[in-house]
């Protein structure tokens, strides 16, 4: 008797621990549910990013650490000749910075000329890439830059090399960047030589770019450079992207896919650059500098004609 | 008699001091950036811990703790919030099953439960994966609750040596 009321009671706390199992579970199931639905949780992602990134940039410190303490152990001389190496290329960066821009005034003013809109000046603002993630297959970056720096929603995010993606959520000392390759993402890009239009999609886990809406008989090689259209206002227009990397016609399916290798180092980068549009509060100057222009440049052009 | 309750409540006060700080460790080396080559085989170690604290301290039973601890590490890693307090949970309710049982298997055959126990964490994630149609993972990714399975009775040893050490001085 007494075993038999060991074992009722035994089984009674094991069904109470089923129970509470099961009540959590769906509990659980239900966080699942509205975080993945987005809408609901999205503050509250805002409000822990907000708070946990300290704690992640703490965690990070060590491998800063590692980092430095390689740097010490490399030596002064390598330090010295990577210094004089990088000298170099700032002195030919700032040349080519000055044609840069003697080129985006003629720009500017031809087409002024030409009465079309002006193309948007951007800033450049430098992020440091938090490396903390544990979820290899999120197509997602931490950068260090948040509302503080200016930052918003949807601002390109580009690296030496090329596109990387997008601003995807904003707190205020840091921000989730959604690279071009995440699933979820599609951009609208223009072929550089032949100038089609069209969507890239991110491909997921092989880090490529799909194009599954272009017509079987494009023109397209492997290699071809793929440019941001500036088609739907996110991205500024020209920015590299990717390069092509397979074209297939498939015998039953309407339309032709293609793949495309990104240029940037997406997952690699250590340092990003946020491109931000620089306010029209400049323009009104560079309007009225082309306003003059146009008007001693325009009797010239009428009497030759 | 006395001396016992004396070594018993050293211990109660041991583990306590032993068990953040272990917890807060395991944390760490989960989420420490150890670069794209390496995450594919890094064990779960928090996962581990909680195991070790469950089978051989005592601590952290409940299913609130497990869920608390997996929602903790959901919110550091940005997962989706919930799928890793569904995989304590999960292993958390295993383990109050089989708890006894577990704790007298000689180690290779506990190492091979605690295997199970951290791919339970794989096949949730991969449930979550194939809901919110994220990319397949590859095949490597299933090699990291092997590793922690071989690992499970060096961190078994070292965690016992710890509160042993404790415990004396």
């Amino acid at each position: 008797m007494g075993i038999g009321r060991r074992s009722l009671s035994l089984s009674g706390e094991i069904s109470q621990t089923f129970l509470r199992f099961c009540v959590y579970v769906i509990f659980a199931v239900t966080l699942m549910a509205l975080d993945h639905r987005g809408q609901y949780l999205k503050s509250f992602h805002a409000l822990v990013r907000e708070a946990t990134s300290p704690v992640l940039m703490t965690i990070q410190a060590p491998v800063v650490w590692f980092g430095r303490a390689q740097l010490w152990s490399q030596g002064m001389q390598t330090l010295i000749e990577e210094r004089d190496r990088l000298r170099v290329q700032v002195a030919q960066l700032e040349a080519q910075q000055l044609e840069h821009t003697q080129l985006r005034s003629e720009n500017e003013e031809l087409k002024t000329l030409l009465g079309l809109t002006q193309q948007l000046s951007v800033d450049y603002l430098t992020a440091k890439v938090v490396s903390v993630d544990l979820n290899p297959f999120a197509h997602r970056v931490f950068v260090d830059v948040g509302s503080r720096d200016g930052v918003s929603e949807a601002l390109a995010v580009v690296d030496k090399s090329g596109l990387i993606g997008q601003v995807d959520s904003v707190a205020n000392a840091s921000a989730s960047v959604i690279l071009i390759t995440d699933p979820d993402h599609a951009l609208p890009v223009r072929i550089a030589r032949t100038g089609q239009v069209t969507v890239a999609y991110g491909g997921g886990l092989n880090s490529d770019l799909r194009m599954a809406d272009l017509p079987m008989t494009v023109d397209l090689v492997e290699g071809d450079l793929v440019l941001t259209s500036g088609l739907g206002g996110v991205f500024p227009a020209g920015l590299p992207v990717a390069q092509i990397s397979g074209i297939q016609r498939l015998e039953n399916q309407t339309f032709a896919l293609a793949t495309a290798t990104p240029l940037a180092e997406l997952e690699r980068s250590s340092f990003v650059v946020v491109l931000q549009p620089r306010l029209p509060n400049l323009e009104p100057a560079g309007d009225d500098a082309g306003g003059q222009e146009q008007l001693s440049n325009e009797p010239p052009g009428a009497g030759d004609g | 008699m006395n001396l016992q309750e004396q070594v018993m409540a050293e211990r109660r006060i041991s583990d306590s001091t032993w068990m953040p700080i272990t917890l807060v460790v395991s944390v760490v080396l989960t989420l420490l950036p150890v670069g794209d080559s390496l995450r594919l085989f890094w064990p779960h170690w928090t996962l581990m811990v909680l195991i070790y604290w469950v089978l051989e301290g005592n601590r952290l039973r409940w299913l609130g703790h497990a869920m608390l601890l997996g929602l903790v590490l959901d919110i550091l890693t940005g997962s989706l919030l919930g799928q890793q307090a569904l995989s304590f949970l999960l292993v958390s309710f295993f383990l109050s099953r089989f708890r006894n049982r577990l704790r007298f298997f000689p180690p290779w055959q506990q190492a091979l439960a605690v295997g199970f126990l951290l791919s339970v964490d794989r096949w949730v994630e991969l449930i979550v994966i194939a809901v919110t149609t994220e990319p397949w993972p590859p095949i490597l990714w299933y090699v990291a609750p092997l590793i922690g399975m071989v690992l499970w009775p060096f961190m078994f040893l070292a965690l016992d040596a710890l509160r042993q050490r404790r415990r004396v001085i």
